[in-house]
């Protein structure tokens, strides 16, 4: 009689104790998955401290005399803030003229879907899919026409474009969410359009908004084809900044890093603060 | 795994259009050499138009390249309007 249920007890045991084993080892690849993907930026941030030569080393060293030589000479070759500054208007501005236009489209698409409904959301996200150097020479040739090249605004135009399918799609998804009744409830109390656009639709998609205009801002800070080939001085942003550090001869990798770091300090701490935001936001809308 | 078949498929399209279009990364460290030995589509047009001033050629690379990505992205759209359709119903 006992000798059955020591022996299911220590079975139990021994199942609970594989479980945990099981636990810790996910946990374990859990945080090598973790490091995998953040060695990158990691490797990136020593070499910033690294000075020219012990960036080059072979094999690469984990353990250096950190120096902060890198960041000077990077703020000394060129203007930071003049870069940051046109970057934080073009993504700003580009984001902000985005959301104006999506949420309209987004709300008769949402609300009022007729049977072309599908196919303009269909259409408008496979302006994504083609390759944005398809379109490079067209729009270099009609922005030297329009004298745009190196301007703020005609880059502001580009961003804008190429983040107006996505943030149509997720305030789609967003309005979606939000039950017709309280739409038509709104309706029949007498509002218009404006109304309940304004009253009912916004304040409950507030937070699907802020994380379409965080992921927009995001996408316009680190898009660096578009300002590498419409930007030269004037209009140019981070990535630029970045890229003027390569040289065809010489060490730059070091310097480059720095200015890496730099480039991706200010977005950093900004995805770091709306983090929450962002993941909710993701997941929210990814349920439709 | 059966339900993430879905997601998989998409993520494997998106990323392999995203991986045909590359560009600031070459740009910023190889510059697509040693030679031409990592120069990818993209940057071989920036080449042609902004280095050889050949229009031209630099236009019909694009065009392969647009064709290329949208023999992937064919696959990407249908799979897509048919999740729209069955979205609709449901």
């Amino acid at each position: 009689m006992r000798a059955p249920a020591v022996a299911a007890r220590s079975a139990q045991d021994r199942s609970a104790r594989r479980k945990l084993r099981r636990k810790l080892g996910m946990t374990v690849v859990g945080y090598v998955v973790a490091l995998l993907f953040f060695f990158p930026i990691l490797w990136m941030l020593l070499t910033a401290f690294k000075t020219e030569t012990a960036a080059f080393t072979v094999p690469p060293r984990f353990w250096f005399h950190p120096t902060l030589a890198s960041f000077g000479e990077a703020l000394a070759r060129g203007n930071y803030l003049h870069y940051a500054l046109n970057s934080l208007a073009s993504s700003l501005v580009s984001t902000g003229i985005g959301v104006l236009l999506a949420v309209p489209a987004a709300y008769a698409m949402a609300f009022y879907p007729t049977r072309a409904t599908d196919g303009t959301l269909l259409w408008m996200i496979s302006t994504k899919f083609i390759p944005a150097v398809g379109v490079l020479i067209p729009i270099f040739l009609i922005y030297k026409d329009l004298s745009l090249l190196d301007n703020i605004w005609g880059l502001i135009l580009v961003y804008t474009a190429m983040n107006l399918p996505i943030m149509v799609w997720m305030i789609y998804s967003y309005f979606k969410e939000i039950p017709a009744e309280m739409h038509e409830a709104a309706q029949v109390d007498g509002a218009n359009t404006a109304q309940v656009m304004a009253r009912v639709v916004l304040p409950v998609a507030i937070p699907g908004l802020a994380s379409t205009c965080l992921l927009a801002i995001i996408l316009a800070w680190n898009e660096a084809f578009w300002s590498i080939n419409l930007t030269n001085t004037t209009a140019a942003t981070l990535p630029v900044f970045i890229a003027g550090f390569k040289t065809a001869e010489g060490l730059f990798w070091a310097k480059m890093s720095a200015a890496s770091a730099l480039a991706v300090a200010p977005i950093l701490i900004f995805g770091w603060m709306a983090q929450r935001q962002l993941v909710r936001g993701l997941t929210f809308g990814a349920v439709t | 795994m059966p339900h993430l078949g879905q997601t998989i498929y998409v993520v494997i399209m998106l990323e392999s259009i995203f991986f045909l279009t590359k560009f600031a990364e070459i740009y910023a460290t190889t510059s697509g050499g040693p030679g031409l030995a990592t120069t990818n589509l993209p940057y071989l047009i920036f080449l042609e138009s902004f280095f050889q001033y050949d229009i031209g050629t630099a236009s019909t690379i694009a065009i392969f390249a647009v064709i290329l990505a949208n023999i992937v992205a064919i696959f990407l759209v249908r799979f897509v309007a048919a999740n729209l359709a069955e979205g609709a119903q449901a």
